[in-house]
């Protein structure tokens, strides 16, 4: 385990001087660029600069780093890892969640990685969900991780505390026999060219590294598995276990290539897999804030057939997903359209009521329940892996279409009465209201003094008045640049680097430039 | 001298004469610097309009040197022959007009005499210039408005829209195009007409380019201040600026991009610390002061922002929102801007409240009308140069040449180019 520790650090040591290089390139290249304004000048000092730096980069990489910089890096390497470690998510009560409740559907590494993030994020759950991942450590051959976390939290640990140096061992010996096994399988396989038999043997040991948590292995061998195969239904299980793989390592790049490889083989066949890719592919849209797309794709997820891969996700999370994505995204029309009337859907947003209540109080504009139905259910959704992060921005988007769609039918109203329907002081729906206005996504006017919020009729002509003129002002001066510019190139008149010798008649710029600036700078 | 003189006196009446005049003057005008003494009596010799091509000849010499003894005579010399010489006669010979021109100014800066040279200068380019067409005397023109500070003397110049370019008539030279620009922006950034001032400014950046010049570098500089000043919002670079430059010149303004960075968030503080950060910057490139009017402007950009979304506000609230130390700061402000007409606005004094309406202009008066009707005009005739400029191009043999020879290559055949 040492050694692997090892050559992690090693690597993170060879990113770290390559970033320490671009550093300092992109410091002297600013260096460079504020003192020097003469054309040509300009051109060769920066020319130089380049040969320098390339020289230099070449002297660091022979040389390798010394003790002072590994020790520098080690530093840094430390500090980045302190700032990206999980904080508990402060100012929300946590205590409605239910771990086991929500645990429950889930299967496999999942609920390992499920867990990890509640112990790390709700510090009433953190005991309870740390006892509850430990047990599913167990559950695998993850020795390293088992170890790590242990580690980490010993002191919120309480009986869990020392290790299980029995577990450790066993798995351990279970693990070397279980390879043994394995590799002699896929060696036989191979010798008696087995396709199947092959296929079969490069998945069990990607299963194998999978359990031991050597995500990169078993990446390899799910590939592999997926090259020993013609069977489209085989080709799209490894991808699926690839992604598994790649979700638990976080490499998106890694989910990307394997879903479309899978989605790919099944474009014409109506297979069961069909569902899990096209949420997947909502997830990827997710990841990348792309969320009215995502929120399409988990809308269509299913389909006409049951969805079932509780390793990655449930058929609640479709449900939770879809609703909260399009009530985020959708206009009423589209939310109409997608959810209320949607056959397929409706289903699964059945089976999270909460939500269901949710998108039909907004609908209907039941406001107060509306509110008070998304606070409820903002801890579940803080909670999960996969949405937390993107839950704040999409609570204000939504508490924004509240806000406008509440206002759009009045041409005058009293804001006090907004404020205790959308349950907050005066003050603050006022501020909120005049955001929106400043964004223009609100067309509104707000009298202070009597706290009334009056609708704007625009002025049509006058607006028309005015588009119309600046455009005209516009078009004018366009074509008047354009014509000078074509003049110019006409008459081939472009500014051009100085030819080195000094004229009289004062042909050469960089010369008589310094001498015009000079008498500009004389009346500024 | 002699000799010179008496071939002057001979060879001006006809214009064949003239050309051989002409050519006699080109071979011996350097040596004339050799006589520099005598220059002064043989022009008085000479009355300028009749002889104004020797005279011209003579005055260029005598205002090619560093230094003068007596100034305000050559400049009065100058002077004097710019309002009286004879257009026929200087246009055989432009460069030296011009060279004569450029002298002027600069002596006349010297001296700080810039005022004097304005209107002789305005003359000139009426005398030897075609309409609309730019010459190098503009810049020159423009130049000492901008020294004397006598800028409103500029504008009929800059609104007469000079875009003609001949280089064989003009002898115009790249610098003076991008100096005419420059100038141009300045003055009306002295007389605080930003919206112009930024046209004129992109227009100098615009100018096709293969390498970045340091008057292009000062125009951008003030193209990204007079932005902000006329339209409130931070500028993109211009869109027609040639590609090579743009790279260059977003690196060498640092300072100004980061300003630009801090208004567009419109974050007062952010704003008065990049000021103190780059102070030394603005000042050596003296747009210190743009970028103390820039940052006032955001102070009253916050304020329009201000009546988009309110109809009644109390002062305080105003006061509160900008950081300011008092209502009447305020207040200030607020009258400064209903007075200029940024804003619509009354104040109730005794409430502390104002009130905004929305912009009373009905567009129905006959002035808007004829206004619309003048404009529609200017495009007309715009739209007109442009489809000459097309058809120009289109009818050019070296292009229709070119495009055939695409064409063929592109089907497959090949030809060999006849010529």
């Amino acid at each position: 385990m040492s050694q692997e520790n090892k050559i992690e650090i090693e690597k993170e040591i060879e990113i770290e001087i390559d970033k320490e290089n671009e550093k300092t390139i992109e410091i002297e290249k600013e260096g460079s660029g504020e003192e020097s304004k003469g054309e040509e000048e300009n051109e060769k000092k920066t020319e130089k600069e380049k040969e320098k730096e390339k020289e230099k980069e070449g002297e660091e990489k022979k040389k390798g780093p010394t003790k002072e910089q590994l020790e520098q890096i080690k530093k840094k390497v430390q500090e980045r890892e302190a700032a990206n470690e999980p904080k508990f998510i402060k100012g929300v009560d946590f205590s409605s969640f239910d771990i086991e409740d929500y645990i429950e559907g889930y299967q496999g590494h999942t609920r390992m990685d499920r867990l990890l993030f509640i112990a790390q994020r709700s510090e009433i759950h953190q005991q309870k969900a740390l006892k509850m991942f430990i047990e599913e450590v167990k559950k695998t051959r993850n020795i390293q991780k088992y170890r790590k976390i242990v580690e980490k939290y010993s002191d919120v640990l309480q009986d869990e505390k020392t290790l299980d140096q029995k577990w450790i061992d066993k798995t351990l010996k279970d693990s070397a026999s279980t390879y043994d096994i394995l590799e002699t399988n896929l060696k036989k396989a191979k010798e008696n060219v087995n396709q199947e038999g092959i296929r079969d043997g490069n998945v069990q040991l990607g299963h194998f590294y999978f359990g031991k948590g050597d995500l990169k292995s078993a990446l390899k061998y799910y590939s592999r598995a997926k090259e020993a195969t013609g069977d489209p239904i085989e080709i799209v299980n490894c991808c699926l276990a690839a992604i598994k793989t790649a979700m638990e390592g976080k490499s998106y790049s890694h989910i990307s290539s394997y879903l479309n490889a899978a989605q790919k083989k099944s474009e014409d066949l109506e297979l069961e897999t069909n569902g899990i890719l096209r949420t997947i592919n909502g997830f990827l849209s997710l990841t990348s804030r792309e969320f009215k797309t995502a929120a399409h794709q988990f809308i269509h997820a299913p389909g006409k057939k049951v969805f079932e891969y509780p390793e990655i996700f449930t058929s609640l999370d479709i449900g939770i997903y879809g609703g909260f994505l399009s009530l985020a995204t959708f206009n009423r029309r589209e939310l109409k359209r997608n959810i209320l009337d949607n056959e397929y859907f409706k289903n699964y947003l059945e089976l999270v009521p909460e939500m269901r209540d949710i998108i039909y109080n907004f609908y209907e504009s039941n406001y107060a329940a509306f509110v008070e139905g998304l606070e409820k259910i903002k801890p579940q959704l803080l909670l999960d892996q996969y949405l937390s992060s993107h839950v704040e921005r999409l609570y204000i988007r939504i508490r924004e279409k509240a806000i406008i769609q509440y206002f759009s039918p009045y041409l005058t109203l009293d804001m006090k009465k907004m404020a205790t329907d959308f349950g907050t002081t005066l003050e603050l729906i006022e501020i909120e209201v005049s955001n929106l206005i400043a964004e223009d996504k609100l067309a509104g006017k707000i009298d202070q003094k009597n706290k009334i919020l009056y609708g704007t009729r625009i002025n049509k002509r006058s607006q028309t008045f005015q588009e119309v003129l600046s455009f005209g002002k516009d078009y004018r001066r366009k074509t008047r640049a354009l014509l000078l510019r074509a003049n110019l190139i006409q008459n081939k008149m472009t500014v051009k680097r100085p030819r080195k010798k000094l004229m009289m008649g004062g042909e050469n710029m960089n010369f008589m430039n310094m001498q015009l600036l000079n008498l500009m700078r004389g009346f500024n | 001298m002699e000799k010179v003189l008496n071939i002057i006196l001979q060879y001006s009446d006809t214009k064949e004469e003239r050309k051989q005049l002409k050519n006699y003057l080109d071979k011996i005008d350097e040596q004339l610097t050799n006589f520099i003494g005598q220059l002064d009596l043989v022009m008085k010799q000479l009355p300028v309009t009749k002889y104004s091509l020797g005279y011209m000849y003579l005055l260029a010499a005598k205002a090619s040197l560093k230094r003068f003894q007596n100034p305000e005579l050559i400049l009065m010399q100058i002077q004097t022959f710019l309002l009286q010489c004879d257009p026929s006669q200087v246009s055989m010979s432009i460069g030296k007009f011009f060279f004569l021109c450029r002298r002027f100014v600069a002596i006349a800066i010297r001296e700080k005499f810039a005022h004097g040279t304005v209107y002789p200068l305005k003359i000139a380019i009426e005398k030897i210039g075609r309409s609309g067409e730019l010459t190098p005397t503009h810049a020159y023109f423009l130049q000492a408005c901008l020294a004397s500070q006598n800028f409103s003397a500029a504008l009929p110049i800059l609104e007469s829209d000079v875009f003609e370019i001949d280089t064989k008539h003009s002898g115009l030279k790249i610098k003076d195009v991008l100096l005419y620009f420059y100038y141009g922006g300045m003055i009306y950034t002295g007389l605080k007409k930003y919206d112009e001032a930024t046209y004129y400014f992109e227009l100098a950046v615009t100018i096709p380019a293969d390498t970045l010049s340091s008057i292009m570098l000062e125009a951008y500089r003030r193209y990204l201040l007079t932005s902000i000043l006329s339209t409130g919002k931070a500028p993109l670079i211009p869109q027609n600026t040639s590609m090579s430059i743009q790279g260059m010149l977003k690196k060498v303004s640092k300072p100004y991009e980061e300003f630009v960075e801090a208004f567009r968030s419109m974050d007062i503080e952010r704003v008065g610390i990049c000021i103190s950060t780059y102070m030394e910057v603005y000042e050596k490139d003296k747009t210190f002061g743009l970028i103390k009017l820039v940052r006032d402007n955001l102070v009253r950009r916050k304020i329009q922002r201000l009546t988009k979304t309110y109809i009644t506000l109390s002062l305080e609230y105003v006061s509160q929102q900008l950081n300011m130390n008092s209502t009447q700061e305020a207040e200030f402000y607020l009258l400064d801007m209903i007075e200029q007409g940024e804003v619509f606005a009354s104040i109730d004094q005794k409430e502390g409240q104002i009130s905004f309406h929305a912009d009373p202009e009905p567009y129905d008066s006959v002035r808007v009308s004829l206004e619309l009707n003048g404009k529609i005009q200017e495009v007309i005739g715009l739209a007109k140069n442009l489809d000459l400029l097309d058809e120009k191009i289109s009818t050019n043999s070296n292009f229709i040449h070119k495009m055939v020879i695409k064409e063929l290559q592109g089907g497959g055949n090949k030809t060999e180019e006849n010529d």
